[in-house]
């Protein structure tokens, strides 16, 4: 169910990094679908995937594993793309964010093998 | 303009909001038709869902009356509620006070518009019934719809396809043309909200299991969307109706007459179930523990396992426990099919629970013999059944076949309508003769040796797995030390002929599937001695004569049929043939019980006038499913034993002494008290407003597309229960409409640790969708009421102050 | 009702298809005697299911009161030859049907269904009242009978106007093109009204064209005209069939159709075909309509290609179909070289068998020694159940001459036969798929009256 863009195999050798955002989205089980669906209509070619976080929020506290319940657990989703991707992405979220609970951050991040993030490059 | 696609999704998505998911028949899930409203406080919910489907929020006048004239209203709680409310009226008076709804007959704006939706929608969503589908439904509902369109009379000014936009952007694009995008959510409700049925439908196929057919017909709501904006444009209607309900107020006082009305109500059942639950003589004096039961029989949690469970119980040394009934395995089942074809998959677990294994039906070592009988007759039958189909439909053999075939329907007419017990004992005979698969084969429980990787969800448990799931299962139910020599998983699933809605009768958490298979799984785990070594270390000792059967209640006939190879039972031959008998003596005191609540004529047989019911293509009762449900109590069977609670009670086994931790309760109360809060839901709402929220009366019902029913000559699909489900007759409920009453055998901080770190299960109970009670065993059970924000008050009305005895934590 | 269906048969037993009358008011005939055992058999069944399937209904007493009568109503219909009784009951009939159709009281849509079915049934009885009054007017008479005798001094034009007439009464009454559509929105009703409408009242129509063989077929273009009427009818039903979505409209497309083969009988000449047709179709559909709560199913998405076949097997199917044929021209007396009307019907007979045992032969799954016992073992019976009805009513009808009549092939036969064949090839080979014109075209013209459609649930109610 993951798709990761990782990479550990050039470390060590010289190499060069590029630049790229990275956007983390924390939302309900139930909107899990819903932000897989958009993350694919931006472009995004991969994401990570953790179920059942736990945590406190402006809502309360909540837990993760449940056992009988797939939907009302946290789900986190994080991606690393270009501007274009992210912004794409945030615009989905930011009118689900007025009426569901969840958060996403975006931040700059540095990766190795940029033709792993982006599609145009392959 | 230009339009962001992902801000259109997001927008669309929050819309969604408003309309529940609708499963199609075969697999009936209950839910909360206003489940985009449970954030709300149920009294706003239902206002403006009331305002956007101009359905009914309470119960009718006439149903709070007749409930006053049974004595299920205290006056005294009535008086006292209407008193806090601020009512200045005495019961009596206020019963006459209550308002009638007014239901507007005014023809909406939109009516063409929805025809025409409805029209398409219903051939794009047909799941195998006209033999000439819509064509190009795997491009996708807009497309297939576009290129369609100008053949269709009823739109005016497309003549050819190039006349209309040519993706669903284009069509967004031209129909917001100038529309602020604050405003894109109002409308997108109100098309959305406009055909709930179909809208539903979409919904579900959102959620991604709607297997081949997702890629044989693809639609999201976007599609639906475009199409019908698009359709308005040409038709020249307004985006927004000028009587188009406003989203936005609602009427602040939640205190209505009938919302007071409706919590004396509530009240009045809860305090005498607690009364019940309290009252000492119904204990008994041990805890049964010095003797050990010849079986012990686990049960679904629906308040139908408690008829049988109570009448079985009084017939000797037995013990009996409440577990949901998909037995904890998220699986996905996968039924025999004979010689090389496909068996049918469903999901066999709960709506809010992923299916993670499949699990197949094998042919048994040994077995092979019994499978090919089987086959040959299922081979024969399945020959006759397309014979019949193909033959039907044909446009030029339909003639001749009327004519050969006409003779035969004739005989068969006149067998089903007049002899419906014979036609019962009929189908015992041809099973007796024939037996089903579930005698000749197996359940794949193991991971193949070359598992096949194409396959989304593996077949067979992991051995770590099989062990959770058993743990989980004797954890959840707090049974961890006496194990009787037969241990029974029963699950369960309704017999019923010509019903569309029979897998809403069948077990809600198997996704309207019988719950047989899983009893079958978790019964085949816990036979593992792996898996028994591995309990032991976690503290739970099975004996080694203990054995794990399973079997599968039917609920509408009440026999329990038990999985057991009779040439080679695995128990001792005696000890289970009193277990049969004594199911079978149960059985018949069960059905008496039954048959008296949906017909007041007195029956000599009861068990045979439930076999007629499970024969008998008339009937549109054959049993009352889950009606009446309005309790959901979570603690040991001894709290319970011995009580007769009318079949109205979710019955879940918990044992408080060893879950310190508070895991067990905390996975009860997320997953099948959430699931009890859908179905109690579903059979509320469906009984306050059986047209709006219901599907209405089965003697009009008109399946389309073999996923729903119309009512009549089509239009939106119905979602819901139909009448005949929930109503004594075409005005009097059966069901009465209250809402679930959670009571939990667990102490106060436990409770309050869960419900601080479960902010959605909390809501529930703020807002009262559920109410919450418990009875704090170190307390010496004293009974306490959770109230809305966090505060504890005690229940009983001799010691009632105003003041919460317990602050919020 | 059990008792009529009694009576009826030892009715049918007693007369043997002689005739009692009681002047000038009641005939009873081998029609009536036939249609006396259906209709009472029917409506037995449907009154039984019913007491079930009913229960707890709203009005329950007025419900079955109306199709009692309903079923009285039919039953003096094939009991008389006076025009103005005959008149009067059709619109009974008609008033009756409307208002089951209209049974659940307080729902907007099912009036509208009981009315535009209501309007339907007036047009046809005024037709059938001109008609009756030219036919009386000009005879003098006022029993079929005797119009029957005195139809010579009738002159052309009026005889003329008189058939169509009574042939679009017919038409409005059995659903026929272009009359189709109070059926097709007529699911309002109950589901045990809709069985009883669909194996019962839509033949009324038959039974007029029946009682009025000797107006109706007294002309070669009226033959001709009823024959192509019930052609295109029979071929526009099963085409509409294929493109519905809910099982109650595709049965009624199915019913029109089937209505549409049995008028297309009378107007070859075999009245008793056609009348056992009606019969056994009732049962069909009487049984579809009741079972029609069974569709729900998990059936995976259709592929469109067609099927292979290779040329063995086609040959094969051919053999066993001309066969089939065969067997059902010596078992219903039929010339098949004759080629005459009766070579037709054999024709349908030939594509019937041809078509299931096509679909045996498909049947992969299915051992070969299987296969080649289930074809004789399931086509004997039916043949020998359908020889049985065709010869029993045959004979019972054996007095009603006007209803047998020899006719020749013309080019329209022809043409409507090859328009079958090709129709029949035509969509096993998959062609229609291609035509997204035909299938709207198909989707509109057997669309219910759109007032009848419920698109907003909170005007739907129960009673």
């Amino acid at each position: 169910m993951t798709d990761q863009p990782q990479d550990t195999e050039t470390t060590g050798k010289k190499h060069r990094l590029h630049s790229l955002k990275k956007i983390e989205i924390i939302v309900r089980g139930e909107k899990e679908k819903f932000v897989q669906d958009l993350l694919e209509e931006c472009g995004a070619t991969g994401y990570t995937i953790h179920r059942d976080i736990a945590g406190r929020g402006s809502h309360g506290f909540h837990e993760g594993r449940l056992l009988f319940n797939d939907r009302a657990g946290l789900v986190m989703f994080f991606t690393v793309g270009d501007e274009e991707m992210i912004d794409c992405v945030m615009d989905g979220l930011t009118p689900l964010f007025e009426k569901s609970s969840g958060v996403m951050f975006v931040s700059e991040t540095q990766v190795v093998r940029l033709e792993k993030f982006l599609e145009e490059d392959e | 303009m230009s339009i962001e696609i992902s801000v259109l999704r997001g927008r669309i998505e929050n819309a969604a909001e408003a309309v529940g998911p609708l499963w199609p028949l075969r697999t009936f899930n209950s839910a909360n038709p206003l489940s985009g409203f449970e954030s709300l406080p149920f009294h706003e919910a239902v206002q403006r869902a009331g305002h956007l489907f101009r359905g009914r929020g309470y119960p009718a006048p006439d149903v709070f009356r007749r409930a006053w004239e049974r004595g299920d209203i205290d006056p005294e709680i009535l008086q006292r509620q209407l008193r806090d409310a601020g009512h200045d009226l005495d019961p009596a008076a206020a019963l006459d006070a209550l308002p009638r709804h007014d239901s507007s007959p005014a023809e909406a704006e939109d009516e063409r518009l929805n025809r025409i939706m409805s029209k398409w929608l219903a051939a794009f969503f047909d799941h195998g019934q006209a033999a000439w589908p819509m064509p190009n439904r795997s491009d996708g509902f807009f497309a297939s719809w576009r290129i369609l369109a100008p053949f269709d009379r009823g739109i005016p000014g497309i003549r050819q396809t190039s006349d209309l936009p040519s993706t669903k952007l284009d069509a967004f694009i031209e129909t917001l043309d100038g529309v602020p995008e604050e405003e894109w959510e109002t409308i997108f409700t109100h098309h959305l909200a406009a055909l709930p049925g179909w809208v539903g439908l979409i919904r579900w196929q959102g959620r991604g299991t709607a297997g081949e057919w997702e890629k044989a017909k693809p639609i999201t709501l976007g599609g639906y969307l475009a199409v019908r904006l698009t359709v308005a444009r040409l038709l020249g209607e307004p985006l927004l109706p000028k009587d188009a309900p406003a989203n936005g107020e609602a009427n602040p006082d939640t205190q209505t007459l009938p919302a007071v009305v409706l919590a004396a109500w509530e009240e009045t059942y809860r305090h005498r179930l607690i009364d019940d639950l309290t009252e000492p003589p119904s204990r008994p004096s041990v805890d049964g523990t010095d003797t050990r039961p010849d079986a012990q029989l686990v049960f679904c949690i629906d308040v139908r396992s408690e008829i049988l469970r109570r009448h079985l119980e009084g017939l000797g040394p037995y013990e009996t426990h409440g577990y949901a009934g998909f037995f904890g395995i998220p699986m996905e089942h996968e039924s025999y099919a004979p010689g090389a074809g496909v068996g049918e998959r469903v999901k066999a677990c709960p709506p809010i629970v992923d299916p993670r294994h499949r699990i197949a039906e094998r042919v048994a070592p040994g077995c092979e013999h019994e499978a090919e009988a089987y086959n040959d007759w299922a081979g024969i039958e399945g020959t006759r059944r397309t014979l019949l189909k193909t033959l039907k439909k044909d446009v030029a053999a339909a003639f001749g076949f009327v004519e050969g075939s006409g003779g035969f329907y004739g005989i068969a007419m006149a067998l089903r309508t007049l002899l419906p017990h014979r036609v019962f004992d009929g189908l015992k005979s041809l099973r007796e003769h024939l037996p089903g698969p579930s005698s000749f084969t197996e359940v794949t429980v193991d991971r193949p040796d070359t598992p096949d990787p194409d396959d989304a969800l593996p077949l067979g448990l992991s051995p770590e797995v099989k062990i959770v799931y058993a743990e989980a299962a004797f954890r959840l139910m707090g049974w961890t030390d006496e194990f009787a020599p037969i241990v029974v998983f029963t699950g369960h699933g309704s017999q019923t002929p010509n019903n569309p809605f029979k897998s809403s009768l069948d077990c809600g958490a198997c996704a309207g599937n019988p719950g047989g298979p899983n009893a079958r799984v978790l019964a085949a785990i816990c036979n593992e001695p792996a898996v028994r070594d591995a309990l032991r270390s976690r503290g739970i000792h099975i004996p080694e004569d203990t054995v794990f059967l399973a079997g599968q209640h039917n609920t509408t006939t009440d026999e329990v049929t038990l999985f057991v190879d009779d040439e080679d039972p695995p128990v001792d031959p005696g000890a289970l043939e009193r277990l049969r008998d004594d199911l079978a003596a149960a059985r018949n005191g069960a059905t008496a019980e039954r048959v008296s609540s949906m017909d007041d004529r007195m029956w000599a047989d009861a068990t045979r006038e439930t076999e007629r019911r499970a024969a008998d293509w008339s009937e549109t009762r054959p049993e009352w499913g889950l009606a009446g449900n309005a309790a959901f109590i979570v603690g040991p069977r001894r709290l319970t034993r011995n009580l007769d609670l009318r079949g109205r009670s979710f019955l879940h086994s918990y044992d408080w002494r060893v879950d310190d931790s508070g895991t067990a309760l905390e996975t009860i109360l997320t997953g099948p008290l959430v699931v009890g809060e859908w179905i109690n839901m579903q059979y509320y709402f469906s009984t306050v407003d059986n047209a709006v929220y219901g599907s209405g009366s089965k003697v009009t019902h008109n399946v389309s597309g073999k996923v729903g029913v119309v009512q009549g000559n089509g239009g939106d699909l119905m979602t819901g229960l139909p009448l005949q489900s929930l109503y004594m007759d075409d005005e009097v409920p059966f069901h009465d409409p209250l809402r679930l009453f959670a009571v939990l055998h667990a102490p106060v901080e436990r409770v309050e640790m869960i419900l601080n770190r479960q902010d959605t299960l909390k809501r529930l109970f703020d807002h009262g969708w559920v109410a919450l009670a418990i009875m704090d065993p170190e307390e010496n059970d004293r009974v306490m009421r959770y109230q809305p924000g966090g505060s504890w008050a005690p229940m009983s009305v001799d010691e009632q102050p105003a003041a919460a005895v317990l602050p919020d934590a | 009702m059990w008792t009529g269906f009694g009576l009826s048969l030892v009715l049918a037993f007693v007369l043997q298809g002689a005739e009692w009358t009681v002047e000038p008011f009641i005939l009873v005939d081998g029609l009536t005697q036939v249609m006396a055992v259906v209709v009472t058999f029917v409506s037995g069944i449907v009154h039984s299911f019913s007491r079930r399937y009913m229960a707890g209904a709203r009005r329950l007493r007025g419900f079955y009161v109306q199709l009692f009568a309903l079923t009285l109503v039919v039953l003096f219909l094939t009991a008389t030859e006076h025009v103005f009784v005959f008149l009067v009951l059709w619109m009974v009939m008609g008033l009756l049907l409307a208002r089951l159709i209209g049974h659940v009281r307080g729902w907007p849509e099912a009036q509208a269904a009981a009315r535009y079915a209501r309007g339907t049934f007036l047009a046809g009885s005024g037709a059938l009242a001109v008609s009756m009054f030219l036919l009386v007017q000009n005879t003098g008479a006022v029993r079929v009978s005797q119009i029957v005798a005195g139809i010579e001094s009738v002159p052309r034009w009026v005889l003329a106007v008189s058939i169509v007439l009574i042939v679009v009464a017919a038409m409005l009454q059995s659903a026929l093109v272009p009359f189709h559509r109070w059926l097709l929105s007529s699911m309002t009703a109950p589901t045990p009204v809709s069985a009883f409408m669909h194996a019962g009242i839509v033949n009324a129509g038959g039974v007029l064209l029946a009682r009025f063989a000797g107006v109706v077929f007294e002309t070669h273009a009226a033959i001709l005209l009823v024959f192509f009427v019930g052609a295109v009818t029979a071929l526009a039903g099963q085409a509409w069939a294929l493109v519905q979505a809910n099982v109650k409209r595709q049965l009624g497309c199915s019913t029109t159709a089937q209505m549409g083969f049995m008028v297309m009988q009378f107007g070859l000449g075999f009245g008793a075909a056609g009348i056992a047709h009606l019969i056994l179709h009732g049962f069909y559909k009487a049984y579809l309509f009741l079972n029609s709560g069974s569709v729900v199913e998990t059936v995976a998405p259709p592929s469109m290609r067609p099927e292979p076949t290779g040329w063995v097997s086609t040959l094969a199917s051919l053999a066993t179909a001309v066969a089939g044929g065969a067997v059902f021209a010596w078992i219903t007396g039929k010339s098949v070289l004759a080629l005459d009307g009766g070579s037709l019907l054999v024709f349908f007979v030939v594509l019937a068998v041809l078509h299931a045992t096509r679909t045996l032969l498909r049947r992969s799954g299915l051992p070969a020694a299987t296969r080649a016992w289930v074809l004789p073992v399931v086509l004997l019976p039916a043949l020998a159940m359908y020889g049985a009805v065709y010869n029993a009513v045959a004979w019972l009808l054996a007095d009603l001459g006007a209803l047998a009549f020899p006719s020749a092939l013309t080019p329209l036969h022809w043409v409507i036969a090859a328009i079958f064949a090709i129709v029949y090839v035509g969509i096993d080979r998959g062609w229609h798929h291609s035509s997204t014109r035909l299938y709207v075209l198909l989707m509109n013209t057997s669309r219910p009256v759109s007032s009848t459609l419920l698109t907003r649930r909170d005007r739907y109610h129960v009673h």
